[in-house]
């Protein structure tokens, strides 16, 4: 059985649950094992890798070592862990005085960071999955859908490897299970969260989000799906706050729980604030149809 | 054998240079105490007349075996210095220079280490010099004959300069006509002069040459040989024309089943031609070529009841059993002048550029305004005369995301006359140039550019992130970087100011010649400001952007360069070989072929009769790859010996 590290982000764990325990039920049902590890914040890419680059590789070197020993990469299911994890493994993977560095400071808690693993984001590990999750669909959900990759899953493409300027990837997942990738205006454009901007600048990270949602709301979309946590809280708060538009917000795996035939209340669909009520119909109606 | 030896040292002071920091005479005192050294002078500047006559005289007068002068870097003074002791009998590699100028007094201070620097490094040259042993060049015959690689303006210009002087030309173009991308264009910045007026006049003189042999739709498939002597095999591709019969009448290409249905490269993709085409009307040799690719007779082995070209011919000229020819011939010189390709703009999916047919690079722009091109000549993009049009600097130049971090050269400028073009031929059109920094460097661009914004093109700093529709129409998205702000403008046509990337056709000729590469893919010049036309590899050299994006003028200019340099090369009857090269032990080598697979100039051929190595002492650079990785010590690098150089590594340890 193929088996990873789940790191599962501050978001994901405090603040929308759902996405932890879609993920949960979903690689359950993959057979994909999750191992659970004493993990801290990842610290985010934007604001910390800023900051105090320092303290950011080696906290983040103290995450990916933790299943070092095991011999497990580390899952993400937010594209802001993915970044700090993945952007810290590679800088550490291509400066060995960069790696000294971080050792100094983890000898003092006694720890060492080998550069053994590889952390990974879930959608990359989904899009080995393909047809396990057409096996697994019980249910065409016929959601049109806008699809948001946030920005740290793509960018710099230098690291990621991702076409960051025409990615196709998600589109082609939520076909998998029967939605409708919409295309709108400005579709790789930020979600305003990210970078400090939602703390240090609420004004700016709603005018962009807004911009967003409109556009989508243009488009006329059923749901926004998204790859990460913190782009997740984003669209689902920032619709509160602005009180324009309803756009019902949902996690890949909590798209992928709705298809594989899993009860909204388990993918805690209830707990969102902009109401999933019309996606659970639409669901429901399409299991009958 | 050593102590017989007498040897002259002569230390500079370089005016101030070397004697602010050294103590030149502490130096003399304590060179003059080794037994070897007959005489040690000091001198203010020794590169100066009397400075040399010093070293002759002393020469004459002490019968000295080898002398070695304290100065400069050998880089500096080393040839003025062969010559000096030459001038006298002595054998010029008898002579051993020590840097007490950039590796001493330059970088030091303290003025007692420095002298005690001082004295060791010349200590460990008179310890060298005692080892030196003389040294002779071989003459080699030249051939009085160039190859010129490519038929663009600089192929064309250095082709021609060479053939004026006399000299036996032999121009390969690997496409059916001469004139590269300079045919492609309308018009050329700044002066406006029509590039086809000013080009194909040179191409019909290139034509006529009685010493200029014209090879196109030719590839060079092999080079030999080295300076002096090269030997090439130039592939002449099939035509399926036979060029004495074919009068370029054009009948055939107007009958041909395939009349407009095949993409015309020369109209970059925009206009259409037959199987069987010219390039474009101006094309030298006007001669027809049949595209094996596209002639439904060559690729199905029949077209209709008989091929239309055969029947429309009226000098019987297609040939559809033509095969194709290898020409072989010899050179003293190479001109490499194989040019550049514009940068693909789908690297810069942002761009949009392979899913809006509105938006073009400056090349096809080029062929849009062509008289000859796809539309006339007229201003119609998608059948429509654009109103809104942005253009976009720095597409592929300038950028470290694509890999090119250089600057192309020539974008900036031949964007503001696209645009000034554009606004002569739609006078109400709203143009707006979205650029990096202006670069308006040449004699008279800076004026035309002026004169551009005084024709009301708008120029906003900062470059444009991205190319999106929206409704049906196309925005580019920017930041005008001066006011700080982003901003937003609708465009009827977007030209991407694509930039200029190395030809890939001239990796294989750069692998045939051994040639480096600078790190932005072009050719590397021998020198970047004192020797810009030569390479490494001697008798060959670069002209235009083969070796680095330029415009027409300074490619021009380099072309004639290059030409000097060969004229200057071929015009003697034989050149003096270098002899500090590596020579072969025979009775020591093995024939391991080590050597072999490390020599960078193909200089080693294994000799099977006595199973032995030979180097070639016209092709060997000296490097002494071989000589330092030999197993068996076999082979000396003449001039770097193992001795040498030993000896004077202890005398400083």
């Amino acid at each position: 059985m193929d088996e990873y590290a789940f790191f599962p982000g501050c978001i994901a764990r405090n603040v929308y649950p759902g996405i932890e325990k879609a993920t949960r039920v979903v690689f359950e049902k993959l057979g994909i094992g999750l191992k659970d590890y004493e993990y801290s914040c990842c610290p985010p890419p934007g604001v910390m890798a800023c900051y105090d680059k320092p303290s950011w590789l080696v906290i983040g070197a103290r995450n990916l070592l933790q299943s070092e020993a095991d011999g497990l990469n580390p899952m993400t299911v937010c594209a802001g862990c993915y970044g700090t994890l993945h952007n810290v493994w590679y800088a550490l993977q291509n400066d060995p005085e960069l790696m000294d560095f971080v050792n100094d400071n983890l000898s003092r808690i006694d720890l060492k960071y080998e550069g053994k693993i590889h952390p990974i984001h879930f959608l990359d590990i989904l899009k080995e999955q393909r047809k396990r999750i057409k096996e697994l669909k019980e249910i065409d959900l016929g959601l049109n859908v806008a699809v948001h990759y946030g920005c740290h899953y793509l960018k710099p493409s230098a690291v990621t490897g991702e076409n960051s300027e025409r990615p196709d990837l998600l589109e082609e997942m939520v076909k998998l299970v029967g939605c409708n990738p919409v295309p709108f205006k400005d579709s790789l454009s930020c979600c305003g969260a990210g970078g400090g901007v939602m703390s240090g600048e609420p004004d700016v990270s709603l005018k962009i989000v807004n911009t967003k949602l409109n556009n989508m709301q243009s488009a006329g979309v059923d749901a926004i799906v998204n790859i990460c946590s913190f782009c997740h809280m984003q669209f689902d708060q920032s619709q509160k706050k602005l009180g324009a538009t309803n756009i019902p917000v949902l996690h890949l795996n909590q798209l992928y729980g709705l298809a594989f035939g899993i009860r909204p209340k388990h993918l805690a669909l209830h707990t969102h604030l902009v109401s999933t009520r019309d996606i659970v119909k639409k669901v429901k109606a399409a299991k009958k149809g | 054998m050593i102590f017989l030896k007498d040897i002259g040292v002569f230390i500079c002071h370089c005016g101030v240079n070397i004697s602010n920091t050294v103590d030149v005479k502490k130096v003399v005192e304590e060179i003059s105490k080794l037994p070897s050294v007959a005489i040690c002078e000091d001198y203010q500047y020794m590169c100066s007349d009397p400075g040399q006559e010093l070293i002759k005289r002393s020469i004459k007068e002490h019968d000295l075996d080898a002398v070695v002068v304290a100065a400069c870097s050998p880089r500096m003074h080393e040839p003025t210095f062969r010559a000096t002791v030459s001038d006298v009998g002595m054998n010029p590699y008898c002579f051993e220079m020590s840097n007490i100028r950039e590796q001493c007094s330059w970088v030091h201070h303290e003025k007692d280490k420095a002298t005690e620097k001082a004295i060791d490094l010349v200590k460990s040259a008179v310890a060298r010099a005692l080892l030196l042993e003389p040294l002779q060049s071989e003459a080699f015959p030249v051939v009085p004959a160039a190859l010129v690689v490519g038929g663009g303006i600089a192929g064309i210009q250095a082709s021609l300069d060479i053939a004026n002087s006399g000299f036996k030309v032999y121009l390969v173009e690997k496409e059916p006509s001469i004139g590269g991308h300079m045919a492609q264009f309308d018009k050329t910045f700044p002066t406006l002069d029509c590039a086809a007026c000013i080009l194909t006049p040179k191409m019909v003189d290139v034509a006529r040459h009685p010493n200029i042999e014209l090879l196109t739709y030719s590839e060079v498939e092999e080079i030999s040989g080295s300076i002096g002597n090269f030997n090439v095999k130039v592939k002449k591709k099939a035509r399926y024309v036979d060029m004495d019969k074919c009068t370029g009448c054009g009948s055939c290409a107007e009958s041909c089943r395939l009349v407009g249905k095949i993409k015309s490269e020369f109209d970059m993709g925009l206009g259409k031609r037959s199987a069987i085409y010219v390039p474009f009307p101006q094309a030298v040799p006007l001669k027809y070529t049949i595209d094996p690719d596209a002639c439904l007779f060559i690729k199905h082995g029949r077209c209709g009841k008989s091929p239309k070209c055969v029947d429309a011919c009226t000098t019987d000229a297609i040939k559809f059993d033509d095969k194709p020819e290898i020409v072989e011939f010899n050179v003293g010189a190479i001109v490499v002048a194989t040019g550049y390709k514009e940068f693909s703009a789908e690297r810069k999916p942002e761009f949009g550029y392979d899913l809006y047919s509105n938006v073009m690079t400056g090349l096809e722009l080029e062929r849009i305004f062509a008289p000859s091109g796809p539309t006339g000549g007229k201003p119609i993009i998608n059948g429509k005369v654009p109103k809104k049009i942005v253009f976009i600097s720095c597409v592929g130049s300038r950028d470290k995301k694509v890999g090119n971090p250089y600057c192309s050269r020539v974008c900036c400028m031949y964007i503001a006359k696209q645009a000034h073009l554009l606004k002569e031929k739609i006078p109400d059109a709203d143009i707006t140039v979205m650029y990096t920094d202006m670069r308006s460097f040449g004699k008279g661009y800076e004026e035309f550019y002026e004169r551009v914004q005084k024709e009301g093109i708008k120029y906003r700093r900062g470059n444009a992130g991205e190319v999106y529709e929206d409704g049906g129409k196309i925005y580019v998205r920017a930041e005008d970087t001066l006011l700080g702000e982003p901003y937003e403008l609708e465009a009827d046509l977007v030209v991407l100011g694509t930039g200029l990337e190395p030809e890939p056709y001239a990796e294989g000729i750069g692998k045939m010649l051994h040639l480096s590469l600078s790190s932005d893919g072009f050719f590397l010049e021998a020198h970047p400001k004192l020797r810009p036309v030569d390479t490494v590899i001697d008798g060959v050299f670069l002209a235009g952007t083969a070796q680095g994006p330029k415009d027409i003028p300074d490619t021009v200019a380099q072309a004639s360069g290059a030409a000097a340099h060969v004229v200057n090369l071929i015009s003697k009857k034989e050149i003096l070989s270098e002899p500090t090269i590596a020579v072969v032990d025979e009775d020591a080598c093995v024939g391991c072929k080590t050597c072999m697979l490390l020599c960078p100039f193909d200089a080693h051929e294994f000799d099977e009769d006595k199973g032995v190595m030979t180097i070639n002492s016209a092709m060997c650079k000296g490097c002494g790859s071989c000589a330092a990785a030999c197993p068996s010590g076999s082979i000396k690098m003449n001039h770097f010996t193992k001795d040498q150089i030993v000896a004077q590594i202890l005398e400083v340890l």
